[in-house]
């Protein structure tokens, strides 16, 4: 019988690696031309404006450089990946008729059965496509949207169009706009004034196809006084081919109104993982992100969250795992846009057998937004003498009166500690992941039960070697 | 049970070799309750750790059951019966007291009542403790009698090795630890305690004096306590009293 996820505490390296035969019923070209993003257009049938878009985003690209810092990303060649991969598979809203083969990815994964136990709604994008998609009728009755991306440009046409890439443009990065002239997928979610999710929704993308790129685009819009979470899940298989995620997550919280936000992305070595996510929090509004980075050979990820009204606020916690092969640039930025606004950010990084963990966070206090407190803890715990772990805060204090703390810590498991667990009869490495797990233990309170267990299997995937 | 045979250890550092214990004989016999005392620096401490296999002889052997141990690793010991309780325990943060207490006790089930009843055994409110963490927040003393807690908590304990389990205990709790080693001995477990403190003597069925990396003596109470301050010379280190 195949593997699925228990939720218990097994390890099991093969089960995120599942490699399904790539029979795409469509794939563009390799590469990123004018010609390109027209046949993704056409395929999709976006309106003019959405093809507009795009044109002008792949103009943006090919006249923005590359990151001056961070991680090399010399060996992304462009004209490798493909950018659109159509699956063999149409949106459906029973799992039965989902392909068997795609079915059952999803099904080891263990989003079905979350969607019986924990979750208000479900989306499963596979490449570029979502392939299911559902949401409990209590919801939809009190007007809550949840669906891709393709039928809320169809169907909620306007609100796509006021709020799509206003939060993250183009011009924010080379891959952002990269992102706004591929993009394929993802989940637009819109909660109205006052209506309270007390269940979590989920977004599960899965890139099965080698060489291609996931550029799935996440919109939410969290209206006055209303609450949200929502999970976001993401794996690939490995291949000997470099592949590329550059998804784009833009989330409104307007005033009053609460988003939690938690992602464990999970990607195979082969990946580079350049993903934008922004928050823009208006009066009394809170951000919560809970993220956990593992996997991918390269990763560029900063949560960044404006406060952009009275008293908004953030809390950021993240954890990233780095082994062996895998440089992980990842922190979070925050802007206190207005007064009175906090943040607390609190992220743990873990290094082994020579993998590089760097935290790299930005805060900024604009002029006027006087009061603002922010509160920066980064501790990052190194597992061997051939890791690394940086620590690069910026602070750009502009407004008065403001209260800043940041602090880090620096350090490795000691002997002692490895000994002293082993007097109760447990081995080193055992010990060496009660240790980490208890290290990342601020980050797993902040999980659903049932993702703090996948987090912990997979520290001990990544404490046991290299997996995929 | 143990037999330790013409075990030395010694250490080197830039400044030279040192040796730590030289040539020591040893054997405790099953359900035999001994204490190992003698003046700071003598090498006390080192024995303990070599027992439990935190460090390994320079030559020597150590035999456990008849099985010689000297080659195994921390975890084979503990998992042939062999207990340790550090005379300071380490710190952890998000680990908390009750995760330490089902660890020490191999039962991943154990219950917070379960745990409970461990530290009620040690004088501590259990339920002021279990779920707390192992981290700076608890008091020196406080760990050390949760370190305590996790021993009696081992079930599979043969044999228990106890670092100065007294020290950093007050003078309240400490009438409770005699007690715990009293009832450790009734249920017929091998005991070594290294102690400084007479009414951990007394309880013992056997003394043994190490001083300069040697023993120096061994025998009843009554037969080791007076000479004792002859070897030791003035010091009074363990004196009623002395917490």
């Amino acid at each position: 019988m195949a593997k699925k996820k228990t939720f218990i505490e097994d390890i099991e390296r093969t089960l995120y690696d599942i490699k399904n035969e790539d029979r795409p019923v469509y794939k563009t070209k390799q590469g990123l031309t004018d010609e390109i993003i027209r046949d993704i257009s056409a395929k999709k049938h976006d309106p003019d404006w959405m093809l507009a878009f795009r044109l002008h985003s792949l103009d943006v690209y090919n006249h923005t450089p590359l990151p001056v810092w961070g991680p090399d990303l010399s060996e992304l060649d462009m004209d490798r990946i493909v950018t659109y991969v159509k699956p063999d598979a149409k949106m459906a809203g029973r799992w039965e008729d989902v392909p068997a083969d795609i079915k059952d990815t999803f099904d080891r994964l263990g989003i079905p059965e979350a969607e019986k136990t924990s979750l208000a709604g479900v989306g499963a994008q596979y490449d570029s496509e979502v392939v299911y998609h559902s949401i409990q009728e209590s919801l939809t009755r009190q007007g809550v949207i949840y669906t891709d991306m393709e039928t809320a440009l169809v169907e909620h046409e306007d609100l796509v169009r006021e709020y799509f890439m206003k939060l993250v443009p183009p011009k924010d990065h080379k891959f952002a706009a990269l992102h706004g002239a591929v993009w394929s997928g993802g989940s637009f979610v819109y909660v109205p004034a006052g209506v309270q999710v007390k269940i979590p929704l989920q977004s599960y993308f899965r890139l099965n196809s080698p060489g291609a790129g996931q550029f799935e685009h996440t919109l939410i819009i969290v209206e006055k006084g209303a609450s949200l979470h929502f999970i976001e899940g993401c794996s690939a298989p490995k291949y000997n081919v470099t592949n590329l995620h550059a998804g784009c997550v833009e989330l409104y919280v307007k005033e009053g109104a609460r988003l939690r936000y938690s992602t464990i992305e999970n990607w195979s070595r082969n990946m580079m993982n350049l993903n934008t996510k922004r928050a823009l929090v208006e009066k009394d509004g809170l951000i919560e992100w809970v993220s956990g980075s593992f996997g991918s050979h390269v990763s560029m990820l900063y949560p960044c969250s404006i406060l952009h009204g009275e008293n908004a606020r953030c809390e950021f916690t993240g954890v990233t795992f780095a082994g062996h092969g895998q440089h992980l640039d990842t922190g979070a930025t925050v802007v206190h846009a207005a007064p009175h606004t906090s943040a607390n950010i609190n992220t743990r990084t873990i290094s082994k057998d020579g993998g590089i963990a760097v935290y790299r966070s930005a805060v900024k206090v604009a002029p006027g937004a006087d009061h603002a407190k922010c509160s920066v803890n980064c501790e990052s715990l190194m597992l061997d003498d051939r890791s690394r772990s940086d620590t690069l805060p910026v602070m750009d204090i502009q407004g008065d009166e403001a209260d800043i703390g940041h602090e880090a810590r620096i350090g490795r498991i000691s002997d002692e500690a490895v000994y002293y667990l082993t007097t109760r009869g447990i081995s080193e490495d055992e010990a060496r992941a009660m240790i980490v797990r208890g290290f990342v233990e601020p980050i797993a309170k902040a999980l659903p039960l049932e993702y703090a267990v996948e987090m912990n299997n997979l520290i001990n995937i990544e404490l046991e070697g290299a997996m995929g | 049970m143990l037999e330790l045979k013409r075990v030395c250890f010694g250490v080197r550092n830039e400044k030279g070799s040192k040796e730590i214990l030289k040539d020591v004989d040893l054997t405790l016999e099953d359900r035999q309750f001994i204490v190992i005392t003698g003046p700071n620096g003598g090498g006390k401490s080192t024995l303990a750790k070599l027992i439990m296999g935190i460090e390994r002889p320079v030559s020597g052997q150590i035999l456990f059951n008849g099985e010689d141990i000297t080659d195994w690793d921390i975890t084979r010991r503990a998992q042939a019966g062999i207990s340790f309780a550090f005379q300071q325990p380490v710190r952890f943060k998000g680990i908390t007291v009750k995760d330490l207490i089902r660890l020490a006790s191999g039962d991943k089930a154990l219950s917070t009542n379960g745990a409970c009843r461990y530290l009620s055994a040690v004088g501590l409110c259990a339920a002021d403790y279990v779920n707390r963490e192992v981290d700076a927040s608890l008091s020196g003393g406080e760990l050390k009698r949760i370190e305590i807690a996790t021993i009696i908590a081992r079930q599979t304990t043969k044999l228990a090795v106890f670092d100065e389990p007294e020290a950093g205990i007050d003078l309240w709790s400490f009438h409770k630890l005699t007690h715990v080693f009293e009832k450790m001995h009734e249920e017929q477990r091998t005991i070594l305690i290294i102690s400084h403190q007479e009414r951990i003597l007394n309880i013992a069925d056997e003394i043994v004096l190490i001083a300069d990396g040697r023993i120096q003596k061994r025998g009843t109470r009554d037969a080791i306590l007076p000479e004792l301050l002859e070897v030791t010379g003035s010091c009074n280190f363990f004196k009623e009293d002395e917490a």
